[in-house]
């Protein structure tokens, strides 16, 4: 069930009236059965797998709770007759039996995402794979890596053990997020989902006006570039290396139109229902480095991976040890390139993957990695080149350049995961390099006729009206200022976007499939 | 104790004042790849094992901070 779907719309119309009648210690209920229809919804075998990972995490994370429990029990009971050393021994046996739960846990898990992954990785390379149609479970990459989290936390000690099954269930499975996340964290998100609920003016129509710029951006931007973006990758022999050039931006600004769009409307739904989601997205496009733009891009993942794979890795024993040794013949400055090296290089390997085991994806994982381990070997060069330039840091033209070069980067990388494979990707380049002198291309007058010139010149007008409120944003919450003007005006903007979505936008998104770039992963 | 992570500290990053400042994380005066030379000095020097749940900025704001962080890893052992 995608969210531009009309059961989506329907399930949230039915959902937000039912869930502020009840009782409110019952409201979560009223989103454990929501999230249950959409799933049975979307394919009645993608509730399996939902069970499956809330049944595993759940007896992981209370079996860990009563090892936890048992051992503050035991050194409370016997405190007297303990030597420091017994203490200790005892200690390390709880943390063994606790770290031998989380690991079966987290290795179910993971096999069976990746399972999916090389299942789609080999099904297209291996003929006898065609009569074994699985269907891929919506949303498997996102609740994996989210109930990984929580089994970790509760190892971790950081959060206790829930011990109601149906709120783990709920936890796993709030479907509003599910398809394409965000990835929760469980004390953010179960905090959120289990308080009681005020529906509050502000709320819900605050909630609503990001419901609606979530389907705009979605619906008049990303959707109506969707067939221009298509044409150029799929026909990139036929045009010339500035059509290239333009079509390698316009694919991220679509992804961003897509994927931000898909937060505003899963956020938005949530404000509506006062439930505060973490956001995914904060103007990724004014990034000065690739480093920062993965903390402004997709932020739920990045900070996912930083937190249980970058974290785990670069203070493992096993780095522990290499930083010494390093230290000792090298300096501690080489000692910490080296163990970063380490853990980036572990963090981008795990992130492409996560995104498919496809060699474009494998690639641009790889391609992000090998960029930072650079810089950060580079880091004395580039600080030397900008004291013999005279560079300042805070000057604006060199944060221009800064934020122009990030942006041609991510815009490239991206380009090989969006065309499908490597050869493509890496002759998209070529082209594009090699061809800048002939015009716009042999197939330059198909743009114009693929969607229409008028298709052409609304999406042109929405992207510049989405470019127009994220500038805005930049200063102060768009939002607030939209709602400083008088009622009516306000109604009457809102009714033209509504009435604009359900006249240029309902039959573009029929005529697409309406799914959401990003929930292919 | 203080002292030593204070020198610690000015290893990682000269010309900083660690002895007041509240936001070493908050402000970037450290980044996270100066977190693991950090961890691995510490881990040595004190003899403890500072793991990835314990990478929070609240645990690495301050010299106080750190101070904290350590006493409470050597209890535990």
């Amino acid at each position: 069930m995608s969210l531009t779907s009309m059961y989506f719309l329907i399930l949230a119309v039915l959902l937000i009236p039912i869930f502020y009648l009840v009782p409110k210690k019952g409201q979560w209920i009223v989103l454990l059965i929501s999230s249950v229809t959409f799933y049975v919804f979307s394919g009645w075998t993608n509730i399996f797998y939902v069970l499956f990972a809330t049944l595993s995490s759940f007896l992981a994370t209370t079996s860990m709770q009563k090892l936890t429990d048992k051992q503050k029990k035991y050194i409370k009971e016997n405190k007297a007759t303990l030597s420091k050393d017994d203490k200790k021994l005892y200690k390390q046996k709880i943390k063994s039996k606790r770290k031998a739960i989380m690991l079966v846990c987290i290795i179910l898990n993971v096999c069976i995402l990746l399972f999916f992954k090389l299942y789609l990785r080999l099904k297209n390379s291996i003929n006898a794979l065609d009569s074994w149609d699985i269907i891929v479970p919506l949303g498997l990459s996102y609740f994996t890596l989210q109930t990984i989290g929580y089994v970790v936390d509760v190892y971790w000690n950081n959060v206790e053990a829930e011990k109601n099954p149906l709120k783990v269930l709920l936890f796993v499975s709030f479907f509003p997020q599910m398809t394409q996340g965000p990835i929760s964290d469980f004390k953010q998100l179960t905090g959120e989902l289990f308080k009681e609920h005020n529906l509050t003016y502000e709320n819900f129509s605050r909630g609503f006006q990001r419901l609606l710029w979530g389907y705009f951006k979605k619906i008049m931007v990303a959707t109506l570039m969707s067939p221009y973006v298509s044409e150029i990758f799929e026909n990139y022999r036929d045009y010339s290396g500035i059509m290239l050039f333009v079509g390698m931006f316009v694919v991220m600004i679509q992804l961003y139109a897509d994927f931000s769009g898909y937060m505003d409307i899963v956020c938005g739904l949530c404000e509506m229902l006062d439930i505060k989601l973490s956001e995914n997205f904060n103007h990724p496009f004014i990034s000065k480095s690739l480093s920062e733009f993965w903390r402004r891009w997709h932020i739920t993942l990045g900070a996912w991976f930083k937190k249980y794979v970058f974290f785990t890795v670069g203070t493992s024993k096993f780095a522990g040890s290499i930083s010494k040794k390093i230290k000792e013949k090298h300096g501690s400055d080489a000692a910490e390139k080296v163990v970063s090296t380490i853990a980036l290089s572990a963090i981008w390997i795990s992130i492409g993957a996560w995104h498919s085991l496809f060699a474009p994806f494998v690639l641009w994982g790889l391609l992000n990695g090998i960029i930072m381990i650079f810089s950060v070997w580079m880091e004395p060069v580039y600080a030397k080149t900008k004291l013999k330039l005279n560079i300042k840091e805070e000057s604006k033209i060199f944060n221009l350049f800064r934020i122009a070069r990030t942006f041609a980067l991510v815009s490239a990388l991206e380009v090989f995961s969006d065309i499908g494979s490597l050869k493509d990707g890496l002759n998209y380049f070529v082209k594009m390099i090699t061809n800048i002198p002939m015009g716009l291309g042999l197939k330059s007058s198909f743009l114009f006729t693929t969607g229409g010139t008028k298709d052409l010149l609304i999406m042109a007008a929405c992207f510049a009206l989405m470019a127009f409120v994220d500038v805005c944003s930049l200063k102060c919450q768009f939002r607030d200022k939209f709602n400083k003007v008088h009622f009516l005006i306000r109604i009457i903007i809102l009714l033209f976007i509504f009435a604009l979505l359900a006249i240029v936008g309902i039959h573009t998104l029929v005529e697409s499939d309406g799914g959401f770039m990003y929930a292919q992963f | 104790m203080r002292d030593e992570i204070i020198e610690i500290l000015e290893g990682i990053k000269s010309g900083v004042d660690f002895d007041s400042i509240t936001d070493i994380i908050s402000s970037n005066v450290l980044t996270s790849l100066n977190i693991f030379t950090l961890v691995n000095e510490l881990n040595d020097e004190f003899d403890v094992e500072i793991g990835a749940d314990k990478l929070i900025p609240e645990n690495f704001e301050s010299v106080d901070a750190i101070e904290r962080l350590i006493t409470e890893l050597q209890d535990e052992e």
